[in-house]
This record gives structure tokens, C-alpha cells and sequence, in this order.
């Protein structure tokens, strides 16, 4: 605002000023040409040969003319016209007295007057202008001149009279019009003066609170230093008192170095510069509190003008909140890129493990036992496993392409291919053929999977020879066992029939001796020694046919399967008097391997004597039912034996189980019952304990048709 | 085998009562048919409770009785036996694999075993023995 002023008033002076500058030429200009044609005219009378002094009169009054011009409007020269003037008078003096023209007596006054009139304006110029006619009417018509007060002289002093006062009338008129135009120049300014006063009052005071009342802090600086600031700094800054912060270089209140290990004094003379240069300038910058503690500020410097000082007014904002800010965001963008770079690094990281799972899966298929081989229907074979190649006896390139007819045995091909189209078919046993057309027992099972959306089966198999093998031995080991134990079955049968021949053999042989000859008795015992053998060769057959091993499939009942083992096992259950109680309801026949049956209930029915036995039971009994539905044989052997523990009841058919503590246990009984049973059978063989001792039940399906 | 034996024991056995319990019926006919050469006084049960009652109906000497029987074993009944008269000897004939009724007989006071089957030269041989002993037992009461 002051600026604007100040051009105001700049303007309005020169206008003014180029207005003096042209009326003063003007005017010297009009003084100039009156002192000329006063000189010219002072010739032309020393050329006409008037008086001297007239000359010098005109003369004199020209050099006048001139100084009062100059007089007028040059007042610096006002001493040096007065000194002229006043010399010139006593020029004039001089004349008068010693050369007493008329003319010149006449001249004096004039010269008087004229002065007068333009020293004292046009009004006082007036009055003397009439008062010179006045006095020269009188003069002319008194004559009271000596040689007569020419009448021309008095035309042409008038005539001069009348210019001067003409000339003055002018020049007071464009004075008069100069200054009215100043006057209301300067009305004008101080119209504007005044408005721009109350408007400046207005801002200062508008200034004055936001300079002292805003929460910004504002800083003055001069020079570099601090000259003035607001409370809002002190308080921004904890300082006690604005003294402390005058004189001081902002750089004072700020820590030494800002970011970017930037000298801080250096920055800040860097910044300021370029405030002065631009107008302007807004940064960031680290303050020091008094008590050490650095905040960031925002800072905005506005170059400006104070009592014709540069100053840079300064303004502070505390940005510490959002600089926080800043940081948290910053921290976060830079936790986010840790996490950027974590998760680059993570998803690495599981790509690699993925990779490695791969590969171990690679090598775990390759290492599993179970052959794995990739099968589609039109094209065979598509991928197969180390194991798998290993099973049939083929190279990877021999076996792909392969189909499913060339693996497995033509007896099971149908049963396979009819599963393989099906789902969750639990594994089934079949024969493999290699490529040497050798028959393997495998466990067969398979899953459908869409393998680039082209369904594909993934068909599982497990080599079972050496399982077979395995349970052969096994299978041999428990029919050892079982033999031991039928051997003393089979002693304790022998010895009663032996014990009869022996008798037999006995009695004749003492009547031989004895020399009794009896033949009827001899015939007798005979006879009865013939009766034991076949009795002994029947139990040899039971025998021999228990351990036929028979490997098809015949037709049979439960009965039989029952009874043929009470043949071998009855007479030991009878001697260690066990009450055999037989509830034989199941009619039909099964078809299923006999034998092995045979064996099973044998051990069952062994296994509940033991148990009796063992446990010392009174009056053991052992309950054998049999009966069947439309489906199912079923068969049970029950004791009174005290049962199985609890703890034990559910491993007791696994391989080498015993609860025996005896020498006779081979822990192999129930395991190979339960294998006979539900792998070779299809059954099922369970255990419970009833009230009073263990119920074993076996179910045998109906599969007759088979 | 000869004559010497037999006609020894034949002379052992006159005046003895016997008594024999088995309950297999062709050993009993059998060994009972042995027996009757030597024994007049031969009494035959077919299980324990029989030998008992006989024993108790008649003035026996010696008792020859298998183990494994019903209703009574030879056991049980050799106790019952020994309770009427403990010196009475007593004979059990088994097999070879009963050794747990020997142990249990042994503690009844039995020591004499006869083996099953029983071949005629191991029961005279037995039988002389025993007798021989009771004889002797006699003579120093």
C-alpha cells in the first residue's frame, strides 16, 4: 500500500513539477522578449538622438523586468535580485540627481511602480496602474515639467503600462490555474491519503493480531537477524521472552545441522537469499526448541519494505504432527515395501519349496513301494513310477503306450476294467503279468483325475509276492503251530485205543504164557485190537485231512466245518471235561475254503479251553451256534472263560499277539484266523465278551453264485 | 516174560482185594481181564464215586484207578480213600503228559504209577513189587 502512495505522489509531483518547468520558460521567455524590446528601443532613441539618460533609463527598466521575472519564479534568487535591485536604484538616484531630465524624473516612478506591481500581484498592479494615468494626466495637463512632459512619452509609457499590467494578468492567471490543479491534486491525495490511512489502519490492526495472535509464529528479519516476532514464536519455541530471540540469526534457533547433514546457518542464508530474489520463498526447516527438542516447521519469507528497510518477514508453522505423520506413512510405505520385499522374497521362498516339494514328490514316487502308473483310456499307459517299472519288468519308453489288457491277468481284466471306471473303489486284489508273462499278486487301485482337462486314471499298485510270501510263511508257521497242537489232540486221542490194544496184547499174552488157551477170548481181543486201529487210522485221516491243503473253493456247511474240528479237538475238550454245547441252525451250503475254516474254529475252540483252563473256570462250556440268513453264515463260539481284558480285546488279532504266558502261544492263532477269514474267505471274524466269558463271530457272506 | 514171575505174583495176589476204577471202557475190559488172572477178589468201578462206594462196601487191600474220570476223579477219590484208611496203597495209572495229577498225587501219598497203556510186563512187574512190600510191611507189624 505504501508503495501505492508513494507513486501517487511520485506521479502527481512530476505532474506538477513538468507544469512549473513549462510556464517558467514560458514566462522567462515573455520577460526575456519585454527586456529586449525595452534595449531595442533605448537605441532606437540613442540613434534619434534623444537623451542619453532616457536610454539608460529604458535600459535599466528592461534589466528590471527581467530580475522581477526571475524574482517571481525562481524564489532562490530572491537575495541576489534584491542586491541588484537595490544597486540599481542607487544608479538611478545618481542620474536623477545629477541629470535632471524630465523624462528620467518621470521614469523613476514608473520603474517603482511596475516593481510594484508585479511583486505585489495583479490587484495592487491594478491600483498602481490607474494611479500612474492618474498622475500622468495630471502631470501632462499641469505641465508642470520643465521641458514640457511630451505627450508621445506619456502614450508610450502607458502603452507599456498597459502590457506590463496585460503580461501580469496572464501570468497571474496561469498561476492561479497551476495551483488550483496542485490543489486539487493534492485534495485528491489526501482523499486517497486518507483512505488508504484507514485501510492501512485496518490491516495493521488486522496484521497486528494475526502478527501476534496466530498460532504461526512470525519472525522480522533485517540483515540476517531477527528484529521483531510474535508471541507465537516464544511460545513455539520456548523461549521466555521475545528479548532473547532479537539480534539473533534463525540459524541460532534451529539445530546445527538440518536434514541432510546441511550446515544450518549456510541453508538459511541460502534461503533467505533466494526470499529476495523471488519475493517469496516456502521450505521445511528443523528448529530447535530452548530445551533441545528439534520440531519441523514449515516456513513461508515474504521480501517487503519496513521503514525503507528490506526486511523478510518470516512465517513458522509447526508441521511436528504431520511431520510424525509423514514419518508414520513414510515407516508404513517403507513397511509396506519391507513387506513388498518380505513377501518377494516369501513368494520365492515357496517357489523354491514348492520346487523342492516337487522334486521330493519326484523322488517320492519314484521311492514308494507302491508302483504309480498314469493311465488314459486311448493312449494306455501315459507315466509310470520306478516301482511300477520295477513290478513289471518293463523300461519307462517299453511300458508307455501300454494298455491295461497287457498288465493285468486275463482271469481279473474284466473286474478291473469295470472298477477303474468307478470311484472310491476300496483296493482289490488281483494278478499282474509282467513282461516276461510271469503272474504277480497285486492290490490294485485306482483314481480319476483330469490331467489338462483330459480325464486320466491314476492307478495304484502294490506288489503282494512278497506279502504273499510273507503270509505263506506266516500261514506255514501258524499250521506249524497248529500241528504241535493237534499232535498232543492226537495223543490224547491215541491213548485210550492204544491203551485198549495194549490191554488187548496183554491179556493173550499172559494166557500164552499161562498157557490158558481160550480161543474165544483170543478171537475177542483180537477183534477189539482190529477195532482200536481203525479207530487210530480214522483219527490219522482227520488228521491228514486237516492239514490238506487245499487251495479251491468247496461246497460245505457250518456243521461239517464244526464238527470235523470237535473230531480233532473233542476228545481233549471231553478229558478236560468241557461241556460242549452245540446249537447247529444254519442250513445251506457255502462254498469256501473248508480247510482253512477247519483251522479256524479249531484255534477258536483252543483258544476257549486255554482260556478256561487257565482262568480255572468251574464247569467250563463252550457254546458253538450256527446259523444263517438269505446272505450270511454265520458262526459262533462262546465261553465262560471270564473274557478278554479291555485293554487287550483290540489287538488281539494282530501277529504275535499272546496273552499266553506258556510255552504254547504262538500269537499267530487269531492273526491267521482273521487273515483266513476276511482275506481269504471275504468274512469277517469279531470278538466281544459276553457276561461271562469271550464270543467270537465269524460272517461269512453267501457268495454261492460266485 | 516167563512162569517164575507170574506163579510169584500169583502167590503175592491170592488173598489181596482189589480194586480197580476206570471209566475207558476198553481198557477196563481189557486190563480187567489181566487182572482177573491174578485177583480172585477183584472189585472193577467205572468212575470214582463207584471205587469210593466199593471201597466202602468191602474190605479192599488195593486200589488200582485211572485219573481222569467223571463225577469222580481218581484223585478225589484217593483222597476219600486215604481219609478211611490212610495206609492203604494205591496204584494210578496215567499218561505220560499228566505229570500236574502226579505232582498232586504224590502230595495224597501216592507214589506208585503205572503208565499208560499199561503193557503187561510193567503191571506185574509193579504189582509184585507193591504187594511184596505190603507183605513185608505185615510181617514187621
Amino acid at each position: 500500500m505504501n508503495k501505492f502512495i508513494d507513486f501517487i505522489l511520485r506521479e502527481k509531483r512530476t505532474q506538477s513539477e513538468s507544469l512549473i518547468k513549462y510556464r517558467t520558460k514560458f514566462m522567462n521567455l515573455i520577460g526575456l522578449t519585454t527586456a529586449i524590446i525595452v534595449f531595442f528601443m533605448s537605441f532606437v532613441r540613442l540613434y534619434t538622438e534623444e537623451y542619453f539618460m532616457v536610454t539608460i533609463n529604458l535600459l535599466a527598466s528592461a534589466i528590471i523586468f527581467y530580475m522581477i521575472y526571475l524574482i517571481k519564479i525562481k524564489p532562490v534568487y530572491l537575495k541576489r535580485a534584491i542586491q541588484v535591485f537595490v544597486s540599481l536604484i542607487f544608479i538611478f538616484s545618481f542620474i536623477l540627481i545629477k541629470n535632471v531630465h524630465y523624462d528620467s524624473k518621470i521614469a523613476l516612478p514608473f520603474m517603482f511602480l511596475s516593481a510594484a506591481m508585479f511583486l505585489q500581484g495583479k490587484k495592487a498592479g491594478l491600483f498602481w496602474f490607474i494611479a500612474f494615468i492618474v498622475v500622468s494626466f495630471i502631470l501632462y495637463f499641469t505641465s508642470i515639467t520643465d521641458g514640457g512632459f511630451s505627450s508621445k512619452t506619456l502614450i508610450m509609457m502607458l502603452v507599456f503600462f498597459t502590457i506590463h499590467y496585460a503580461i501580469l494578468l496572464v501570468y497571474e492567471n496561469q498561476q492561479n490555474e497551476s495551483s488550483e490543479e496542485l490543489e486539487n491534486i493534492n485534495k485528491n491525495l489526501d482523499q486517497t491519503i486518507k483512505e488508504r490511512t484507514k485501510e492501512l489502519n485496518d490491516q495493521k490492526e488486522a496484521f497486528e493480531i494475526l502478527y501476534n495472535k496466530s498460532s504461526d509464529g512470525v519472525l522480522l528479519i533485517q540483515d540476517g537477524k531477527i528484529v521483531d516476532c510474535n508471541e507465537s514464536v516464544i511460545k513455539m519455541l520456548k523461549y521466555n521472552s521475545k528479548d532473547e530471540l532479537l539480534n539473533k540469526y534463525p540459524s541460532e534457533l534451529s539445530p546445527k545441522t538440518q536434514s541432510g547433514k546441511k550446515d544450518s546457518f549456510e541453508k538459511s542464508e541460502a534461503m533467505m537469499k533466494q526470499c529476495l530474489q523471488k519475493g517469496t520463498h516456502t521450505f521445511e526447516w528443523k528448529h530447535q526448541k530452548f530445551d533441545g527438542e528439534v520440531f519441523w516447521c514449515d516456513i513461508l519469507l515474504t521480501r517487503l519494505m519496513l521503514q525503507d528497510k528490506v526486511t523478510i518477514h518470516a512465517v513458522l508453522r509447526d508441521i511436528s504432527e504431520r511431520k510424525v505423520l509423514e514419518k508414520e506413512i513414510q515407516s508404513q510405505a517403507f513397511r509396506l515395501e519391507e513387506f513388498n520385499a518380505t513377501l518377494e522374497e516369501k513368494v520365492k521362498l515357496q517357489v523354491a519349496k514348492i520346487q523342492e516339494s516337487l522334486d521330493n514328490f519326484k523322488i517320492l514316487i519314484d521311492s514308494t513301494i507302491e508302483g504309480i502308473i498314469v493311465y488314459d483310456n486311448n493312449s494306455g499307459v501315459i507315466d509310470c513310477n520306478q516301482a511300477g517299472l520295477k513290478l513289471f519288468k518293463y523300461t519307462q519308453d517299453e511300458i508307455v503306450g501300454k494298455s491295461i489288457n497287457q498288465l493285468i491277468h486275463k482271469d481279473d481284466i474284466n473286474q478291473v476294467l469295470s472298477k477303474l471306471e468307478k470311484e472310491n473303489i476300496a483296493p482289490y486284489e488281483v494278478k499282474a503279468i509282467d513282461s516276461l508273462d510271469a503272474s504277480i499278486p497285486i492290490l490294485i487301485s485306482g483314481t480319476n483325475i483330469h490331467y489338462n482337462g483330459v480325464p486320466v486314471q491314476i492307478i495304484t499298485i502294490v506288489d503282494l509276492s512278497e506279502l504273499k510270501q510273507k503270509d505263506k510263511l506266516l500261514q506255514q508257521q501258524s499250521r506249524h503251530a497248529t500241528m504241535g497242537e493237534m499232535i498232543g489232540m492226537i495223543a490224547h486221542q491215541w491213548r485210550q485205543p492204544l491203551a485198549a490194544i495194549t490191554g488187548s496184547t496183554g491179556v493173550i499174552k499172559l494166557d500164552l504164557v499161562m498157557g490158558n488157551y481160550d480161543e474165544k477170548l483170543f478171537e475177542t481181543q483180537i477183534d477189539k485190537i482190529t477195532e482200536q486201529t481203525q479207530f487210530l487210522s480214522s483219527t490219522i485221516d482227520d488228521f491228514r485231512d486237516f492239514f490238506k491243503e487245499n487251495k479251491k473253493k468247496t461246497y460245505t456247511t457250518l456243521e461239517n466245518i464244526t464238527e470235523s474240528a470237535l473230531k480233532i479237538i473233542g476228545p481233549t475238550l471231553e478229558n478236560k471235561k468241557i461241556e460242549i454245547i452245540k446249537r447247529y441252525e444254519s442250513t445251506g451250503e457255502l462254498n469256501t475254503y473248508t480247510n482253512e475254516l477247519k483251522q479256524v474254529v479249531l484255534n477258536l475252540l483252543k483258544n476257549a479251553q486255554d482260556a478256561m483252563l487257565e482262568n480255572g473256570v468251574n464247569e467250563p462250556k463252550i457254546e458253538i451256534a450256527t446259523y444263517s440268513n438269505k446272505k450270511q453264515f454265520i458262526l459262533e463260539i462262546s465261553d465262560n472263560g471270564g473274557g478278554i481284558p479291555a485293554d487287550v480285546i483290540d489287538s488281539i488279532f494282530e501277529p504275535y499277539f499272546t496273552t499266553r504266558e506258556k510255552k504254547d502261544g504262538t500269537g499267530l492263532g487269531l492273526y491267521m484266523s482273521k487273515t483266513i477269514v476276511d482275506e481269504h474267505c471275504g468274512g469277517s471274524i469279531t470278538v466281544s465278551n459276553t457276561e461271562v466269558g469271550a464270543k467270537f463271530k465269524i460272517v461269512l457272506e453267501d457268495n454261492m453264485d460266485e | 516174560m516167563n512162569k517164575n514171575i507170574i506163579n510169584k505174583l500169583l502167590s503175592l495176589s491170592e488173598s489181596i482185594h482189589l480194586l480197580y476204577v476206570e471209566d475207558n471202557i476198553n481198557i477196563r475190559e481189557t486190563t480187567g481181564a489181566i487182572l482177573k488172572r491174578f485177583f480172585q477178589n477183584l472189585y472193577i468201578a467205572d468212575d470214582g464215586e463207584e471205587g469210593l462206594k466199593l471201597f466202602r462196601e468191602n474190605s479192599i487191600d488195593l486200589v488200582i484207578t485211572d485219573i481222569n474220570m467223571p463225577n469222580m476223579d481218581g484223585l478225589q477219590m484217593s483222597q476219600e480213600i486215604k481219609k478211611i484208611n490212610s495206609d492203604i496203597e494205591i496204584i494210578i495209572t496215567s499218561a505220560f503228559n499228566e505229570e500236574e495229577y502226579m505232582k498232586k498225587s504224590q502230595k495224597i501219598g501216592i507214589n506208585t504209577y503205572l503208565y499208560k497203556p499199561l503193557e503187561l510186563e510193567q503191571l506185574i512187574d509193579t504189582l509184585s513189587k507193591t504187594l511184596q512190600e505190603m507183605k513185608e510191611r505185615e510181617v514187621l507189624a
